[in-house]
């Protein structure tokens, strides 16, 4: 999702899959509506990254270091980040 | 492909976000309400009963009662229920296999959360709405002419109901259109098959469907008065009309147990735990279920003995005391659904509703934007729902205990209510 007048800030989530472990795990986060989330990946498997948000976002992740997913989030909640084939939740996200 | 299965491993099966936690000063607030209030009635109320089942209501015109009754609007509502419900099926098995697919939405927010609504709005509307019913309706009530066993009163019910919860909340893939399919399927051939044995009394104490209904109801203030006129009446007056029977304290733990569950799981300590303590998904699921089990099993065990803590009862008194002081957990029921579930029923409501009849709107999430109001109406909820159980508790108690024992008596019950309360604010906070 692009947006010409992202804010500033930004949250970064680096996050590695390997060997069917992924770090972090239910890590809890902040940010705010509309900002712009980066979900950093480093993985030795092809997996999916689900955004349970309002409305959800899904990318492909594949077994390459370096791949980077942004979005934003319009409605405030609690948004967990799923890593949908290895069934683990990175973390929630609390959008305010 | 496969992805789509699993759009909703969380958040009740149906994905999204979930309600932001609900400020710490507003839980406190809330908190400090239902104390004060409960002590309040305690010991300042009211010394003898006021509310009586048998008190009718303010009669509406005789017409309302003949039209609502008319065997017309009785199979037109039901024939609309019906075709409702065949469309959802064919929107289940045709539609697209997807998070798109309505089916989830209808499971779990028109049915779980919608009915509570609409039974607390008009009255127990399953009885007239339930496909099985109007099946077997249509089949000349046709049964075996079994008896219903007396001793399993709601406990089928209360089984039923947990089935629900457990494929909500524990089971692997809540979101899964086979697994809501199989639940569905299973619960139509079981009802059916038992109206078939037993007739409509199976509907009546077996269905969970409808027991959730007529569990709800006992807070409207639309009720039949005896000659069996619609009238508008206190809802205090209403809830001791409850039927006690086996199983009625089962059945209001399961749906207090498991919504308090579904608070609690979704907290990051739990999730870890469970993370931490099983390997597959198989142990995840057994995990799950005994929290479940748990959370249940804490709710009708400190009600159990609360309700027999109180003194100067015979030992046959005693033993019915849960099951007569039960009614007054509705409004707690009722207020931490609502509080729960309110942006789903409003907010995914619509997009069910959306993704049902292919509409090209968009939902409104106007809750869900404004979050200070959305956390004033849970715990006004939540509030509102335990100060009615105090003084639906408290009036029975004036009316079961003998004189001399109804302050003592009703202390173990009013606190196990504070620690409800306390527990859902401290869930809805966020743990």
């Amino acid at each position: 999702m692009s947006n010409e007048q992202a804010p500033p800030s930004r949250l970064l989530v680096d996050v590695t899959i390997n060997g069917g472990k992924v770090t972090p795990a239910n890590q809890q986060l902040q940010a705010a509506v509309k900002e712009q989330i980066v979900i950093r990946v480093n993985s030795d498997a092809a997996d999916e990254l689900h955004l349970h948000s309002t409305p959800e976002h899904s990318f492909n992740i594949e077994a390459k270091p370096a791949q980077s997913f942004v979005f934003t989030v319009d409605v405030p909640g609690k948004v967990d980040v799923e890593l949908h084939k290895l069934n683990k939740i990175i973390a929630t996200i609390t959008v305010q | 492909m496969t992805a789509d299965r699993s759009v909703a491993v969380l958040a009740h099966g149906l994905g999204g976000s979930t309600d932001l936690p609900i400020p710490l000063s507003y839980a406190l607030i809330g908190a400090a309400w239902a104390l004060t209030f409960t002590f309040a009635v305690v010991a300042v109320a009211w010394r003898r009963p006021r509310f009586d089942p048998d008190k009718p209501g303010r009669a509406l015109p005789r017409w309302v009662t003949t039209v609502i009754d008319a065997p017309a609007t009785r199979w037109v509502v039901a024939i609309a229920a019906l075709l409702f419900a065949v469309w959802v099926a064919v929107a289940a098995v045709f539609g697209p296999q997807g998070p798109d697919n309505p089916l989830p939405g209808v499971f779990y927010v028109l049915l779980w959360v919608g009915l509570v609504a609409l039974s607390l709005a008009v009255g127990p509307v399953w009885r007239a709405i339930s496909p099985v019913r109007t099946v077997h309706r249509l089949l000349g009530q046709w049964s075996l002419g079994l008896r219903y066993p007396e001793w399993a009163g709601y406990w089928p019910a209360a089984v039923g109901l947990f089935a629900f919860v457990w494929l909500e909340l524990a089971s692997p893939d809540p979101g899964s259109l086979g697994a809501i399919k199989v639940w569905l399927l299973v619960y139509l051939v079981v009802t059916l098959a038992g109206a078939l044995c037993c007739g409509a009394r199976w509907c009546a104490r077996a269905d969970p469907f409808e027991v959730y209904s007529v569990v709800a109801s006992r807070l409207s203030v639309l009720r039949r008065n005896r000659d069996g006129r619609i009238a508008i009446g206190n809802p205090f007056d209403h809830l001791p009309s409850l039927p006690v029977r086996a199983g009625t304290l089962a059945v209001l733990a399961v749906l207090l147990g498991s919504t308090a569950f579904d608070s609690f799981s979704a907290t990051p300590q739990w999730r870890g735990f469970v993370d931490d303590h099983t390997d597959s998904v198989a142990t995840a699921t057994l995990l799950r279920t005994a929290g479940l089990v748990v959370f249940a099993g804490v709710v009708a065990g400190t009600f159990w003995l609360a309700a027999r803590t109180a003194g100067g009862v015979d030992a046959q008194r005693r033993r019915e005391l849960p099951g007569l002081m039960a009614h007054s957990l509705i409004p707690i029921v009722i207020g931490y659904v609502f509080a729960h579930y309110l942006t789903y029923l409003v907010e995914r409501g619509q997009q069910t509703v959306i993704q049902l009849f292919s509409l090209g709107t968009d939902v409104h999430y106007v809750l869900s934007m404004h979050p200070s109001l959305l956390a004033s109406i849970k715990v006004s909820c939540v509030v509102a729902g335990h100060i009615a159980a105090v003084i639906a508790a408290h009036d029975r108690a004036l009316r079961l205990l003998p004189a001399g024992h109804q302050l003592t008596g009703q202390l173990a019950m009013m606190l196990v209510m504070v620690g409800y309360t306390f527990t859902g604010l401290y869930l809805l906070f966020g743990g």
